[in-house]
C-alpha cells in the first residue's frame, strides 16, 4: 500500500477500525515514516488538549436540573385524564358519584314523568303521588294535582 | 433510579406519568451535559442548552421511534440544540476569532509542547476554546461525540442522520483540520 494511502487511513487508528492485518501494515509504516508519526503525534496531542471529558455530574446537581426542568415542562396532551384515571381517589369518588347519580333518577323519576302516566294511577294511589309530588308546585304539576282530586 | 428500559419509561411518559420523564432525564442528564459543555465551553450556556434539549426531546416524544435508540436520538436533539447556541453565541464571539494577541499565541504553543493530558487553569481553557472555534461547528460536534462521548461510527450516524460512509468521511476531514491548527501550535517560528 502506498504511502498516501497508508496516510488516509492514519486517524482510523483512533477508532479501532481497522482489521489485524491493515493494523500491522500501517504499525510497520509508522516506524518508518517520521512524517506519519509526526502526523499522528500532533492529532493525539490535539485530541487530548482539546477533547477533555468535562466534570462529572453529581447526584445532587442531575436533581437540581430534573427540578428546574420540571417546573418548565407542559402538561401534555392526554396526560391529565390518565394520571386522575390513575389517581388513588378515583375509584371511591367514582362510586360514590354512581351511587349519587343513581339516587337522583330514582329520586327525580316522577318529575319527569309523563301527566298520563300519573293519570293512570287511581284514587288509591293519590297518597302515593302526594308524597312524591310537593304540595307547592305550580303548573302542570298543579293541573295534574287538581285532575287526580276530581277523579 | 428505576430498572426500566428506556422504551418503557417513554412509553409510561406518555401515558402522562411525570416521573417516568423525570427518570429519562436522571439517566441522560450527564452524557447530555457533558456534550453541551464540550460544545459550548460555559457551564451556564451549557446547562441552558441541556435543558432546551430535554424540553424539545419531552414535546416531540411521541415521534420517538421504540425500534431506535433513546440515547442516540436525545444526542441528535441536544446536537442540534449546541448548535444552535453556538451559531447565536458565534454571533457575539465573532471578536475572539479574530487573530491571537503573540502572548496568547505563544501561551498555546507552550500548552501544545506540555504533557496535553495536564489540567488547565480556567484562562488557559478559554484560550484553547477560541483556539478551537476556528473548527467548523459539525466538525467540532462529530469530534466531540467521538472523543468524549465515545460514540461509535453507527451511533455517530443515528445522531448526526447521515450514512457510515459520511460519518467516516467528515471524522477524517474534521481530524485533518485539527491537525492543520495542531501542526500551526506546534512548529516553530510560526507566529
Amino acid at each position: 500500500m502506498s504511502h498516501d494511502e497508508l496516510r488516509d487511513s492514519l486517524w482510523d487508528l483512533f477508532d479501532d477500525a481497522l482489521p489485524s492485518d491493515r493494523r500491522k501494515e500501517l504499525s510497520d509504516h509508522l516506524e518508518a515514516c517520521a512524517e506519519c508519526r509526526d502526523s499522528l503525534s500532533r492529532v493525539s496531542r490535539a485530541r487530548a488538549l482539546f477533547f477533555r471529558a468535562p466534570p462529572a455530574v453529581t447526584r445532587a446537581e442531575s436533581e437540581r436540573f430534573v427540578l428546574k426542568l420540571a417546573l418548565r415542562l407542559p402538561e401534555p396532551a392526554g396526560a391529565l385524564w390518565w394520571r386522575w384515571l390513575n389517581a388513588p381517589w378515583m375509584v371511591p369518588t367514582l362510586g360514590l358519584g354512581l351511587a349519587a347519580a343513581c339516587l337522583s333518577v330514582l329520586l327525580s323519576s316522577p318529575d319527569s314523568a309523563p301527566a298520563d302516566t300519573l293519570m293512570l294511577l287511581g284514587s288509591q294511589d293519590r297518597t302515593l303521588a302526594q308524597i312524591v309530588l310537593p304540595q307547592d308546585r305550580s303548573g302542570g304539576d298543579s293541573l295534574l294535582m287538581s285532575q287526580l282530586e276530581t277523579e | 433510579m428505576t430498572d426500566l428500559s428506556n422504551p418503557d419509561l417513554v412509553r409510561q411518559a406518555l401515558g402522562g406519568d411525570p416521573d417516568a420523564f423525570a427518570n429519562l432525564v436522571r439517566r441522560h442528564h450527564s452524557d447530555i451535559l457533558g456534550l453541551c459543555i464540550s460544545m459550548l465551553h460555559d457551564a451556564s450556556l451549557a446547562d441552558d442548552a441541556a435543558q432546551e434539549a430535554f424540553l424539545k426531546a419531552y414535546r416531540s416524544l411521541d415521534k420517538f421511534r421504540m425500534d431506535s435508540s433513546f440515547s442516540t436520538w436525545l444526542y441528535r436533539i441536544a446536537s442540534n440544540t449546541c448548535l444552535d447556541f453556538l451559531r447565536r453565541k458565534g454571533r457575539e464571539r465573532s471578536q475572539s476569532l479574530e487573530a491571537l494577541q503573540e502572548g496568547e499565541e505563544r501561551r498555546v504553543r507552550e500548552l501544545f509542547a506540555a504533557q496535553p493530558e495536564a489540567p488547565v487553569s480556567e484562562e488557559d481553557a478559554d484560550l484553547l476554546e477560541r483556539v478551537l472555534a476556528r473548527l467548523p461547528e459539525d466538525y467540532r460536534l462529530i469530534l466531540t461525540l467521538r472523543e468524549i462521548q465515545g460514540l461509535d461510527y453507527k451511533e455517530l450516524a443515528e445522531t448526526l442522520d447521515c450514512s457510515l460512509d459520511a460519518v467516516k468521511a467528515r471524522l477524517k476531514r474534521a481530524r485533518q483540520r485539527l491537525e492543520a491548527i495542531a501542526r500551526h501550535f506546534s512548529e516553530p517560528g510560526d507566529v
